[in-house]
């Protein structure tokens, strides 16, 4: 079946019927509405709070998994994720190992890396420019794969890692692939300055404990290993169920909720901290909150003032300048934060960088 | 992130109302007179979103009582806030951001609840259709997808959303939408050969 076809059945196939369901949600709406007389309300712009400082209990002490276990497969030896499985590319080279190690509970890992050529494609089509990128993964040669993120990186990204970046990070449920020591297996990728993450969690008892991580560099010697000019860092991370047992939502994500990462260059100094579980829970927040179309979280709604300058086209300025203006009057900080804000312009994409190294996309209107 | 990032070169989803840059378009009247007590219009909104809605649900969850839950949640959330809405936003994106959360949400739950029991395996789900005969070779072939690989195929061929957004609901890098929508898209196809051969 080809492509397009795909996307045609995707979109037209015939599904069971939810005619019911539909009727009972026409009724549930109607009795909802006559239930109701609420007052036209605007809310306030939520604000994200700052993280207090934790004082850590460090359990174990911050090491890498590859210093203390051992390193199980050399530094630039072919990996053990056959070509096929990695990258799925059009073509691609041989990947090879960046880190190694053993996740705790004993599963073997290896984080892993190559190039991957992308086709170019034809004028106007769909996405980017074709080209060559830098795949990274982590990989779990004895148990079946999880849904680790495989980032790839780019020319076009040089830019984007240039300085402190813990991007993308992410994480996979590793229940009945790895021990419950393993739990959740994080990763993220990392701009290449940064030698070493602390990532913590707060445990049932309310302490704050580091997680193993691993890091692997893609440096010089890789960078020729592959014949890629990427300079990039890709980190893997492991956190146990630690009691709490499974999560029933964000807002009871247990440690999950607790999340943080952060990065230190080789002198130590911190680059970038990630409060994933403020998001992680928050992001329900502030999800429902911008289901509230009235309400923004407040980095968005400073990304949106940011944006207000560079969106050219007449409905993007009216949508993105409007709404802007009228969160920036009700909250000034809005203004000092945007300035923070990067946005530039790409063939008719606005790309947005906050000053935490997410970025996202939006059109500009043209 | 964006020249050196590459996606397949397929067709364009029909982007209609869904499309989040377009202005709201009918719904900003529709949801003018619902405000103003239409029983009318509310019905109008539900029956004008739902099959879009259920789609994209059960597509995800790959379970036709899931998805009508989750149909039926966003659709309910879109009506009680009809007050605050908008209408200068489209209410497309609003319902297909409910739709994927809780359609992820609901997946993660389920992922979570067997192990916890020491059953299945984190991705079985009951077999689609309760049952029923369905020519849907597609949407069968969508239980080879991670939920989340399965949530950027949706949003991005069915809802019609740009990879930069799609990263920024699934909350990761646009480079990396645009890699798994690639092999997801490939592996539909090679899923597909397969069961055809067969």
């Amino acid at each position: 079946m080809k492509t397009e076809e795909i996307i045609e059945r995707l979109q037209t196939e015939p599904l069971p019927s939810s005619d019911q369901a539909r009727e009972r949600t026409l009724n549930l709406a109607a009795a909802q509405r006559s239930d109701r007389a609420r007052p036209r309300r605007r809310r306030r712009v939520a604000v994200l709070g700052v993280l207090a400082t934790v004082a850590l209990v460090l359990s174990p002490p911050g090491r890498s998994l590859a210093e203390s276990v051992g390193e199980l497969v050399g530094i630039g030896e072919p990996a053990s994720l056959p070509a096929e499985e990695f990258g799925d590319m059009i073509s691609r080279g041989e990947p090879i190992v960046l880190a190694s190690g053993e996740a705790p509970g004993g599963s073997p890992y290896e984080i892993v890396v190559g190039k991957a050529v992308f086709p170019e494609r034809p004028e106007g089509g769909a996405g980017g420019s074709g080209g060559e990128q830098t795949c990274l993964t982590v990989d779990f040669p004895r148990a079946p794969r999880l849904g680790t993120v495989e980032f790839c990186v780019g020319e076009s990204d040089t830019e984007f890692l240039a300085s402190g970046v813990l991007d993308g990070v992410n994480y996979a449920d590793g229940a009945g692939v790895l021990a419950p020591e393993a739990r959740y297996v994080f990763t993220a990728l990392l701009s290449p300055e940064i030698q070493r993450v602390e990532l913590t969690y707060v445990n049932g008892d309310g302490e704050t404990v580091q997680a193993p991580t691993d890091i692997g560099t893609v440096d010089e010697e890789i960078r020729q290993a592959i014949g890629s000019d990427d300079r990039v860092g890709y980190m893997v991370g492991f956190v146990p169920d630690d009691g709490l047992g499974n999560y029933e939502s964000r807002k009871k994500a247990g440690v999950l909720g607790t999340i943080e990462l952060v990065g230190f260059n080789s002198e130590g100094e911190e680059l970038v901290r990630n409060h994933f579980g403020e998001r992680f829970t928050g992001q329900l927040d502030s999800r429902i909150a911008f289901d509230d179309p009235q309400v923004l979280p407040h980095s968005e709604a400073a990304a949106w003032l940011a944006l207000c300058a560079k969106a050219t086209g007449e409905a993007a300025r009216l949508l993105v300048c409007r709404m802007a203006e009228e969160y920036a009057k009700e909250d000034p900080s809005l203004r000092t934060e945007a300035e923070q804000i990067h946005v530039t312009e790409d063939g008719g994409l606005l790309e947005v960088r906050m000053p935490n190294g997410e970025n996202f996309g939006m059109d500009s209107g043209e | 992130m964006g020249k050196g990032i590459v996606q397949a070169v397929v067709p364009e989803a029909k982007r209609d109302e869904a499309l989040p840059s377009q202005p709201s378009g009918p719904d900003a009247a529709l949801v003018e007179a619902a405000r103003s007590g239409s029983d009318r219009a509310t019905r109008e909104l539900i029956e004008a979103h739902w099959d879009r809605c259920y789609r994209a649900a059960y597509l995800i969850t790959r379970d036709e009582q899931r998805a009508e839950d989750v149909a039926q949640e966003a659709l309910l959330a879109a009506v009680g806030a009809l007050e605050t809405f908008d209408t200068n936003r489209p209410l497309g994106p609003w319902l297909h951001r409910i739709v994927v959360n809780r359609a992820l949400d609901l997946l993660r739950e389920e992922q979570a609840r067997p192990q916890a029991l020491g059953q299945q395996g984190p991705h079985h789900l009951a077999s689609p259709a309760g049952g029923q005969a369905l020519d849907a070779p597609v949407a069968a072939a969508m239980e080879a997808l991670s939920p989340d690989d399965r949530a950027a195929v949706v949003m991005r061929y069915v809802l019609g959303y740009r990879a930069g957004e799609i990263g920024e609901l699934l909350d990761m890098p646009e480079a990396t939408v645009r890699t798994r929508l690639h092999r997801a898209m490939e592996k539909l196809r090679n899923t597909l050969e397969v069961g055809h051969e067969n």
